[in-house]
C-alpha cells in the first residue's frame, strides 16, 4: 500500500513538474521582451530620422545614406536600409527583433531597419 | 493525498502565472503594434509634408507673379495640393493650405529646417489624416494632425518693396511736370522716384529691376514695370527663386 502511495505521489509530482516546464511563464516573458526591444529600436530609428530629416533623405544619394547608417551602427544595434533597389548593411539573422520604418519618398521608397546584435 | 494537494496548488499557481504572462505578452504585442502604426504614420506624414512643400517650391519657382496678386495666386494653388501615401498598413492623406504669416514651432522635426512657420515667409500648413490597422484588427490607429512648415521666401517684404516702388512711380509721375516727354529726360526722373524702394529692396536681399518706355506724349505717359527677385532660396528640392513684378501706366502733370 505504501509503495502504491509513493508511486501515485511520484506520478502526480512528475506530471506537475512536466506541466510547469511546458507552461512556463518564461515563454510570455521572452515574447514581451522581444516586443519591448522592437519598440525601442523603432523609437531609435524615428529619432535618427528626425535628426537627419526627410529633406536630407531625398537630397542624398543611396551611398551617402548607407554610409551614415554604417557610421551609426555599433556593437549593440545594426542599422540597414533599402533605398529603391539599392540595399545596404548586413542582412538580419532569422528571428531577430527587427524594427523598420518605411518612407514613401520621391525619388525612392526608403525602408530603414534596425536590430540588436545580441538577442535579449 | 498530501502530494496531490501540494502539487495541484503548485500547478494551479503556475497556470495562473502562465496565463498572466501570456496576457502581458499579448498587451505588449498590442502596444508594440499600435506604436509601430503611430511611428509609421509619423514617418509617412513627414514624407507627405516634404512632398507638398517641394510642390509649392516648384510652383513658386516656375512663375512670375504680379506683386499685388502673388499671395492670392499662391494661396489658391497651395489649397489645391494634396498627397496620399501608404506603407505598412498605414495610410496618410495630407491636405495643404496657406496659413497667415506667423512664427510658430512644429513638432514634426523631420521636416527641418522647414518645420514650423516663420514670420514674413511663405507659411504652409497641412492636415494629415493618418489611419492604419494590423491585418487582423488586433491594433488600429487613427489620428488627425495639423503641421506647419515654410519656405524661406521673404513674401511680405517682396510684395511691400514691389508695391512701394510702383506706388513711388505713380505718385512721383502724377505730381511732376515732364520737362520734355523723351526718355533721356524722363528716365533719370523716374529713377529718382524709386531710389528709396530700390535701396530698401537691396537691403532686404532682393534684385530690383525697373523698365519703362514712353507710350504717348500728350499727356506724357509712361509704361513702367517694377520687378523683384529673391534668388538662391534653399528649399526641399534644392535652391529656387521667386520673381514678381508690378506694372502700370502713369501720366505726368500737364
Amino acid at each position: 500500500m505504501r509503495y502504491v502511495d509513493l508511486a501515485v505521489a511520484a506520478l502526480i509530482g512528475a506530471s506537475s513538474v512536466t506541466g510547469i516546464i511546458a507552461w512556463t511563464p518564461r515563454v510570455g516573458d521572452g515574447a514581451s521582451d522581444s516586443a519591448r526591444v522592437t519598440s525601442q529600436l523603432r523609437d531609435e530609428l524615428l529619432a535618427r530620422l528626425e535628426q537627419k530629416g526627410t529633406v536630407w533623405l531625398i537630397s542624398s544619394s543611396p551611398d551617402e545614406i548607407c554610409a551614415y547608417l554604417n557610421g551609426i551602427s555599433n556593437s549593440s544595434v545594426t542599422f540597414s536600409a533599402s533605398i529603391g533597389s539599392h540595399l545596404c548593411g548586413p542582412i538580419p539573422s532569422e528571428g531577430v527583433a527587427l524594427a523598420s520604418l518605411t518612407l514613401v519618398l520621391i525619388p525612392y521608397r526608403v525602408v530603414l531597419e534596425a536590430w540588436p546584435d545580441a538577442q535579449p | 493525498m498530501a502530494a496531490a494537494v501540494i502539487f495541484s496548488v503548485i500547478l494551479a499557481s503556475n497556470f495562473a502565472v502562465f496565463f498572466a504572462s501570456q496576457d502581458r505578452a499579448r498587451l505588449y504585442f498590442q502596444a508594440n503594434a499600435e506604436d509601430a502604426l503611430a511611428d509609421e504614420a509619423l514617418a509617412l506624414a513627414g514624407a507627405a509634408g516634404t512632398n507638398l512643400l517641394e510642390r509649392v517650391q516648384t510652383f513658386v519657382d516656375s512663375r512670375i507673379f504680379n506683386c499685388s496678386q502673388a499671395s492670392g495666386v499662391i494661396s489658391t494653388a497651395v489649397g489645391q495640393l494634396n498627397d496620399s501615401r501608404t506603407a505598412m498598413n498605414v495610410t496618410v492623406d495630407a491636405f495643404a493650405s496657406m496659413t497667415p504669416s506667423a512664427a510658430a514651432g512644429d513638432n514634426l522635426t523631420m521636416l527641418a529646417p522647414f518645420n514650423g512657420s516663420s514670420y514674413g515667409a511663405l507659411d504652409v500648413s497641412f492636415e494629415a489624416h493618418m489611419s492604419g490597422s494590423t491585418g487582423s484588427d488586433f491594433a488600429s490607429y487613427s489620428k488627425k494632425e495639423n503641421h506647419l512648415m515654410h519656405l524661406p521666401v521673404k513674401m511680405d517684404a517682396a510684395v511691400a518693396d514691389c508695391l512701394g516702388a510702383a506706388q513711388g512711380i505713380e505718385m512721383g509721375v502724377s505730381s511732376s511736370l515732364a520737362p520734355n516727354c523723351a526718355l533721356p529726360e524722363i528716365g533719370p526722373l523716374i529713377t529718382t522716384f524709386v531710389r528709396g524702394p530700390a535701396a530698401l529692396a537691396s537691403t532686404d536681399g532682393f534684385m530690383f529691376g525697373l523698365r519703362f518706355n514712353v507710350t504717348s506724349s500728350s499727356p506724357c505717359t509712361v509704361r513702367y514695370l517694377v520687378s523683384i527677385e529673391q534668388g538662391s532660396i534653399p528649399g526641399p528640392g534644392g535652391e529656387f527663386r521667386v520673381r514678381m513684378q508690378e506694372g502700370g501706366l502713369a501720366s505726368f502733370e500737364e
